[in-house]
């Protein structure tokens, strides 16, 4: 089975031109879950943010996970939690796992080590989140994501901020996040995804 | 199936110190080849920390080493992981570590995650996966795994049954000095099963095993002893060795030392001797009606006295005189 596509927003996206980009993007090719990351919004920016986002995805067969209080994915009407961070994230993982669990999503990363990454798989999530999501992905984060996928059985997000329908490849994981190419690329963002997810069907 | 654990950590633990051209395994047996040949390559320090004990500090200095891949320190927190060595025990940890080490092509790894495919623990329960991973365990040289990949053959379910293959497989294994090799590979030349049968070669590879104490390989051995069957008949040295297994706590063997105390063949008769073993059998559920036959004549004293003997095995029963309250009867 080719890995599915799991969506990362800019985290400086703005409402008004965001919206019809995402929902473009949506309809081209089946996403799995977006996740929309706070970056240096105010708590009520990211907070209107995500209410308006949200449905857009959610409509599209979309989850839409959000980060910060567990509290908030309720809330906002958001499927899921990512933590951001790798050891340090242990314990806000873990508490979101007792709060979220199993009705909603909670996921975290990205896992700075196989050390970090079982720590934190061990918490009864649902992913747990390889590479950066922004920059490039290194050789050893993708080894490692590989090594997981082969390994665990909590499905591996892997992040390769600069894939495109040349490079894009989840390296057995069960979903490669996208985002940063895809919002810059030239052909736009529908195109530049629908791309990347032929490329996943053909590996 | 037999599990080579123990010896799978003796070896790994050898093989990490024959790596570094050292056998450091003690501190001593450092500081001896330090003075001697000079200490060209460094000490592994995680390896040393985990063979005194000091399994936090093993792990602790293994990880960096393990997350850039060094397959050696890889195994080795599988290892802690797996038998829970100052941390939680987490196979599934374990098994993680011990695939990442097994890919970096770490034999020791490869087998223990075979060993964990094989009983589905911290790992789906997977035997034809065990197998792939004990032949990629063997064809690297690990004799553990030669040997657990000669008793597939044999058992032929997972791998093509082949008897020559197993027999070759079992010889080398043995050759190295594994006691369970020794001994199936001994069984085999007997039975000529996989190799020309060779009763006299048959015998002395069991005998191998017999003096390295698998209880399995002494009761054969005395049985081989006592028959004359691939070495010459020898009537003391089947009781030593029955005796020996008896004491292990093997019940055939305490069943057959009995039968021999109760006759007086090859070791004077001593029926309270051979009540007492005869309990010791009947415990771990070994009943034998020809050995009752046997010891029918026994005083009901001495079947007494046998049996509150075999209660206190392997230590002594206390004397009736320490006990103040009752009066010692006479003899």
């Amino acid at each position: 089975m080719s890995a599915q596509i799991f969506l990362v927003a800019p985290a400086d996206a703005d409402i008004a031109a965001f919206a019809p980009i995402l929902e473009g993007a949506l309809a081209s090719v089946p996403v799995s879950a977006l996740f929309l990351p706070r970056g240096a919004r105010s708590e009520n920016a990211y907070k209107d943010f995500v209410k308006t986002v949200a449905p857009i995805a959610q409509s599209e067969g979309c989850a839409v996970l959000i980060e910060g209080e567990p509290g908030w994915v309720r809330t906002l009407g958001a499927d899921g939690l990512h933590v951001f961070g790798s050891a340090k994230a242990l314990p806000a993982t873990r508490e979101a796992a007792a709060a979220l669990k199993p009705q909603m999503i909670v996921g975290a990363g990205p896992a700075a080590s196989r050390h970090d990454a079982m720590g934190l798989g061990e918490l009864d999530i649902d992913y747990v989140l390889f590479g950066p999501l922004e920059g490039a992905l290194s050789a050893e984060a993708r080894d490692m994501a590989s090594w997981w996928a082969q390994t665990m059985e909590v499905p591996a997000v892997l992040s390769d901020p600069q894939a495109d329908g040349e490079t894009a490849d989840a390296a057995g994981c069960e979903f490669l996040a996208v985002g940063e190419s895809v919002w810059k690329a030239p052909q736009g963002a529908a195109i530049a995804l629908s791309e990347i997810a032929q490329r996943l069907e053909t590996l | 199936m037999p599990k080579r654990l123990a010896s799978a950590i003796a070896a790994l633990i050898l093989a990490s110190t024959a790596a570094t051209a050292t056998l450091a395994q003690t501190e001593d047996a450092r500081a001896i080849s330090e003075d001697i040949f000079g200490s060209k390559t460094p000490p592994d320090e995680a390896y040393g920390a985990f063979q005194r004990g000091y399994y936090l500090t093993a792990l602790a200095l293994a990880l960096p080493r393990a997350e850039k891949g060094d397959p050696a320190a890889q195994t080795l927190i599988g290892e802690i992981y797996a038998r829970g060595l100052g941390v939680a025990e987490n196979v599934a940890r374990a098994s993680g570590w011990y695939a990442l080490a097994s890919k970096n092509g770490d034999m020791m790894g490869t087998f223990e995650l075979a060993l964990l495919y094989q009983d589905g623990r911290g790992v789906p329960k997977s035997r034809e996966k065990a197998a792939e991973l004990f032949k990629k365990a063997a064809d690297a040289g690990y004799m553990p795994a030669k040997y657990n990949l000669a008793m597939l053959y044999v058992e032929g379910v997972y791998v093509e049954p082949n008897m020559t293959k197993a027999a070759e497989l079992l010889k080398e294994a043995a050759d190295s000095g594994m006691p369970e090799a020794q001994y199936d590979y001994g069984v085999l030349l007997m039975e000529g099963a996989g190799a020309a049968p060779n009763p006299k070669e048959g015998a002395h590879q069991i005998g191998l095993a017999a003096d390295q104490g698998l209880p399995a390989a002494q009761v054969e051995y005395a049985t081989m002893l006592y028959l004359g069957k691939g070495v010459e008949k020898n009537l003391p040295e089947a009781v030593k060795w029955y005796r020996k297994a008896a004491m292990a706590g093997n019940a055939v063997a305490q069943n057959r030392y009995a039968k021999l105390l109760a006759v007086g063949e090859g070791v004077d008769l001593d029926l309270q001797e051979a009540a007492m073993w005869r309990s010791l059998a009947k415990r771990q559920g070994l009943n034998d009606p020809t050995l009752d036959k046997l010891l029918v004549s026994i005083p009901a004293d001495e079947l007494a006295q046998a049996e509150n003997r075999a209660r206190y095995w392997p230590g002594e029963p206390p004397t009736t005189t320490a006990d103040a309250g009752e009066p010692a009867k006479a003899p």
